[in-house]
């Protein structure tokens, strides 16, 4: 099966655990969320696939080929980490050609469009461009290299409103025409919750949750109404959190729900975000 | 592997960097024609004659800080876009000998120059390569054909293993940890320029430094006359200096 598999790794930072015997795997053509507060080891787990660190033990392997060493499996990933790896004094432009010489499926034109589409001057050097228009930058080699496995740390970092929704909208029609497995690191759950399918939540370096994001969130559901009968209805529940406005409230239970529904209450779908708070607190 | 494109953006990194040392160095060259001449017109009307030597030290200097600048940055761009650390450093070593095949070649076509220019001003400058210099007796009696010939050689071996040198030490320091690279950084020249020379003169009557001195002259083939030694010298240092290189690289990690 054409996947990433991480096996058992452990990375430690002299005392610190970054990833405690992880094992996973990434699928092919699928939309993963690897969701984790900070120093969680989102960042070291997506270095350790690419092999830009070593792990202290376990393997990875792309397509069932070991990553490291090997350009053919290395060759299959692309990782823009929030850290910019390329030259500083390189142009925008240059970075683009030697994409191209590294990746052959780096497609030049559709780079040239985006860089139209989100105002990015090529002709700047990279140490010009401002922290958003950085990740901009890395964001249209990402998404112009064609390599069937790519893995975006942090990606909108430093992008305004406008230029997330034109980047999310990119990246699902990018997705559409070209499938391709995409790991999606951020913090900004909210945001990415509609796109994803898959959720990998890491915490303390372990990971507590792999699995399908709708298999996830039916895990719970969203109780709001007035917080009288809201209140009564959660009583015994496994709450995981509420929001009160007003006279209104909302509680995000975990657990299946009653057959019954009260009257005046209302039952909807969990919210990512929420139960990640919960999750990882 | 991406041999190829590994190594044509490591060359490439250094092509610049070579186009503005041989132009500085064509000027610098050019200045010191013209300067010499006219000390040696304006004193005794071109009788006397000048000397400038070991044109090719400035290369050697050049090549050995070209290698202590080249890894940090290609080493990020190569492992961003999926080059393995061995595709990387065979790359790195084809680099190497490309920059040390042609090298020499630069520095003997700006001699050849220099010697025309010298010629056409009706000077008596006398422009003389490394191995012209270091080794002048052995060149009594050498064909000009065979002086080229060797002082290409001698230039390539030194220039590989200098530019190798180089790299290996920054991947020294790119290793260690902040402690490691100050103990490495200060401890290094104490060791050698205040601690042993002391120790020797105080307890050893010089008779390290003596040796050290006879080892480096013997490797080198300096009272020899014998540049055989030093091409076998050099060759020995880059393949010593590109193990330790690889061994320092294949488990490096990406800072920051």
């Amino acid at each position: 099966m054409n996947c990433i598999e991480v096996k058992n790794i452990t990375k430690n930072y002299g005392r610190t655990c970054a990833l405690d015997n992880v094992s996973l795997c990434f699928e092919e053509n699928k939309i993963y969320g690897l969701l984790g507060r900070n120093g969680a080891g989102k960042s070291t787990l997506l270095n350790v696939i690419t092999n830009r660190i070593f792990a202290d033990s376990g393997e990875v392997f792309v397509d069932g080929q070991p990553i490291e060493g090997n350009d053919a499996a290395l060759g299959k990933l692309y990782l823009m980490s929030e850290k910019t790896n390329y030259p500083e004094k390189m142009k925008v432009k240059h970075a683009f050609s030697w994409s191209k010489n590294f990746y052959p499926g780096f497609d030049a034109a559709y780079a040239a469009s985006l860089a139209e589409k989100f105002e990015l001057d090529t002709n700047k050097m990279i140490k010009s461009l401002s922290t958003g228009y950085n990740s901009i930058f890395k964001l249209i080699i990402a998404l112009s290299v064609n390599t069937p496995y790519v893995l975006l740390d942090e990606p909108v970092l430093g992008l305004d409103a406008n230029h997330r929704e034109l980047f999310y909208r990119i990246l699902l029609e990018k997705y559409s025409e070209h499938p391709c497995t995409i790991i999606i690191s951020t913090h900004l759950i909210e945001e990415v919750s509609g796109l994803i399918e898959n959720v990998i939540i890491i915490k303390k370096s372990k990971i507590i949750k792999d699995e399908s994001c709708e298999e996830l969130l039916s895990q719970g559901y969203t109780v709001s109404g007035s917080a009288s009968n809201v209140d009564t209805y959660i009583s015994n529940q496994n709450v995981l959190g509420a929001d009160t406005i007003g006279g209104l409230k909302s509680a995000y239970i975990l657990g299946t729900r009653n057959t019954e529904i009260p009257e005046g209450i209302e039952i909807s779908k969990l919210d990512l975000q929420k139960l990640f708070i919960k999750l990882t607190n | 592997m991406n041999i190829k494109a590994s190594y044509h953006y490591q060359f490439e990194d250094h092509k610049k960097s070579i186009l503005i040392f041989y132009f500085v160095l064509t000027c610098v060259y050019l200045l010191m024609l013209v300067s010499m001449s006219a000390v040696v017109y304006s004193t005794d009307n071109g009788v006397s004659t000048g000397s400038i030597g070991g044109m090719d030290i400035s290369t050697l200097i050049y090549v050995f800080i070209a290698g202590l600048c080249a890894f940090r940055e290609s080493f990020g761009m190569l492992l961003q876009n999926g080059i393995s650390r061995k595709t990387l450093f065979a790359g790195r070593i084809l680099t190497v000998l490309t920059i040390g095949l042609i090298l020499p070649v630069l520095d003997r076509i700006l001699i050849v120059v220099m010697r025309l220019l010298n010629q056409l001003s009706g000077t008596n400058i006398r422009f003389a390569s490394l191995f012209e210099q270091v080794y002048s007796l052995k060149i009594i009696g050498m064909s000009q054909f065979s002086i080229i010939i060797y002082s290409y050689l001698l230039d390539l071996f030194l220039y590989i293993s200098m530019m190798t040198l180089g790299y290996m030490i920054t991947l020294i320091f790119y290793r260690l940890n902040n402690a490691g690279r100050i103990v490495v950084g200060a401890g290094v020249p104490i060791t050698f320029f205040i601690l042993l020379p002391t120790f020797d003169s105080m307890f050893m009557n010089g008779r390290i430094s003596s040796s050290l001195l006879k080892c480096i002259d013997t490797s080198f083939g300096f009272s020899a006359q014998q540049p055989l030694n030093a091409m076998i010298t050099s060759v020995c240092m880059f393949l010593v200096c590109s193990c330790l290189s690889w061994l320092l690289i294949r488990r490096a990690n990406i800072k920051g």
